[in-house]
């Protein structure tokens, strides 16, 4: 006769080890409506990253070019969408002349950008093809290597086909030279790690010492601890932390927005995570040690 | 602000799709096999309807005698664009046993190119710039807080790459083996910290779709 495994009966510590994982996204996705009806208004602390990153838009005078790369997708919008209007902001506000490029997908997602930021533009003054323009450039790191050389030998219209001749900005930048030298400051936003890798590569490492070149990024919380070593090098002057960083730009800049709007909702989820960490861990602990005193019983 | 028929329906669609994809998390079914097929579909043709625009500018409109955008390039001329289209159309050599070998061509250009740009900088930003960066004071007068995280990256550092020695005898000595630990200890730390941060990360991520329900679609604000 076979003999029946020995069947554990189950205690409250095999429950508290085996919560669902469906009660923690309830849980987390309650938290987050409430506190998005109910602000809690907690304190956002400015890190040192942050504020190196404003510092680094903040201290170029007015007039500097600034180059933004908004490789984003619908996909991470909620932390890439605050973080791009809050740097065209401070370029408006600057007086910055804007040169934004990117591949197809964030293209189609611009006007939501281009809505939150038209009173900024219209206080201005700003004119399309003269203060800022849009080019559509796919490609990867040899196509950014040439843009930074010559812009006009990759591409010679921006997104909507509109010719750089008819484009006062593109004419200005073709007559200065190498498009290097009209480059202050490159703003890197993407979800790609080797995204950080090839901007350092091809911005930092090849222009700062030539021009002075500032390199920003804003990048997701996971790829941070990665690139950090880039920013303890000096090969980036800043970076952006998620959508928590663009909160925090946000309040240097005193104008709140979609970043500051999320980190209560980071905060609440994150605690319930953590509780949810803490019970199971101390459920597997309990259940350890019953198990181990009855095997010694 | 008067918002169009069809502002109103891509608002309806991205919530229900939203709704859709969430609801995996708790049980997989047809509604949400529906909307995750949704989004790659509408991903993909977006992807192709943008196919036409690169074609006309990047091609046609370049090699046409006389066309706005020629000759292209510093130096100029149409050669590059034709060579361009030329090993493009090699990639499609992988659908064929017989011209597979096109397909090689294809893709070890584009690796070597890639490679050829990328060590232009690597050597710098990820070699001499890093080990540059770790030569720090230990001591960093009246600083206690910079002192000590100089302390960490020195130990960090030192221990890591000890744990990385294979081929030296040494190694096996009492302290070296101790040594070697920590560095395993201090990579599981650090590979630790970046799992830990991929929970914030995805939260932040949904959090945008949670803010678009309730004061987007619901209209509900607080």
């Amino acid at each position: 006769m076979v003999e029946k495994p020995e069947v554990e009966e189950k205690t409250i510590w095999h429950k508290l080890e085996d919560l669902p994982v469906s009660s923690l996204f309830l849980l987390v996705i309650l938290s987050m409506c409430l506190t998005t009806l109910y602000p809690l208004g907690l304190p956002v602390p400015i890190t040192k990253m942050s504020k190196d990153t404003f510092d680094a838009v903040n201290t170029l005078p007015q007039g500097s070019y600034i180059w933004i790369y908004n490789g984003y997708g619908s996909g991470t919008l909620a932390v890439h969408e605050p973080g791009l209007i809050v740097i065209l902001r401070h370029a408006i506000q600057k007086g910055f002349k804007i040169i934004l490029f990117s591949d197809s997908g964030p293209i189609m997602l611009f006007p939501r950008v281009l809505d939150a930021i038209k009173p900024d533009l219209e206080r201005a003054k700003y004119v399309y093809g003269k203060d800022w323009v849009y080019l559509y450039i796919p490609g990867g790191e040899p196509v950014w290597a040439t843009v930074f050389l010559d812009v006009w030998s990759v591409v010679m219209v921006e997104k909507d086909g509109i010719p750089f001749e008819k484009l006062p900005l593109m004419v200005e930048i073709k007559e200065r030279g190498s498009t290097y030298k009209s480059m202050h400051i490159v703003y890197c936003q993407t979800a790609g790690s080797d995204v950080v890798d090839a901007f350092v590569r091809q911005v930092n490492v090849r222009y700062q010492a030539v021009t002075g070149v500032r390199l920003i990024f804003q990048i997701l919380e996971l790829m941070v601890p990665p690139a950090r070593p880039y920013y303890e090098a000096g090969n980036t002057q800043g970076i952006m932390n998620g959508g928590l960083g663009a909160g925090e730009y946000e309040t240097l800049l005193g104008r709140p927005g979609g970043g500051l709007k999320v980190t209560d909702l980071l905060s609440l989820a994150q605690l319930i995570t953590i509780a949810y960490w803490a019970v199971g861990n101390v459920g597997f602990m309990m259940r350890r040690r019953i198990t181990e005193q009855k095997r010694r019983d | 602000m008067k918002i169009s028929f069809v502002d109103t329906l891509g608002l309806w669609i991205a919530a229900i799709l939203t709704i859709g994809i969430t609801s995996i998390a708790f049980k997989e079914t047809l509604f949400s096999r529906w909307s995750e097929r949704s989004y790659l579909a509408t991903a993909t043709a977006v992807s192709i309807a943008w196919f036409p625009t690169n074609l006309d500018r990047y091609i046609l409109k370049r090699i046409s005698p006389g066309g706005v955008w020629t000759p292209i390039g510093p130096t100029g001329g149409y050669i590059f664009v034709v060579f361009a289209v030329l090993v493009g159309l090699m990639a499609y050599g992988r659908y064929s046993r017989k011209y597979f070998w096109l397909y090689r061509y294809m893709l070890s250009l584009g690796v070597g190119t890639g490679v050829g740009v990328a060590m232009r900088g690597a050597i710098g930003a990820n070699f001499i710039d890093q080990i540059k960066a770790t030569f720090l004071n230990l001591l960093v007068p009246g600083d206690v807080y910079t002192s000590f995280n100089n302390i960490v990256m020195w130990v960090t550092v030192l221990s890591c790459l000890s744990y990385f020695i294979f081929t030296i005898k040494t190694i096996e000595h009492p302290t070296a083996r101790m040594v070697s630990l920590l560095g395993r200890y201090l990579l599981m730390i650090a590979f630790g910290v970046s799992f830990g941060i991929a929970n914030p990360t995805r939260i932040n991520q949904y959090a945008g779709r949670i803010v678009f329900l309730l004061q987007e679609w619901l209209k509900l604000q607080a």
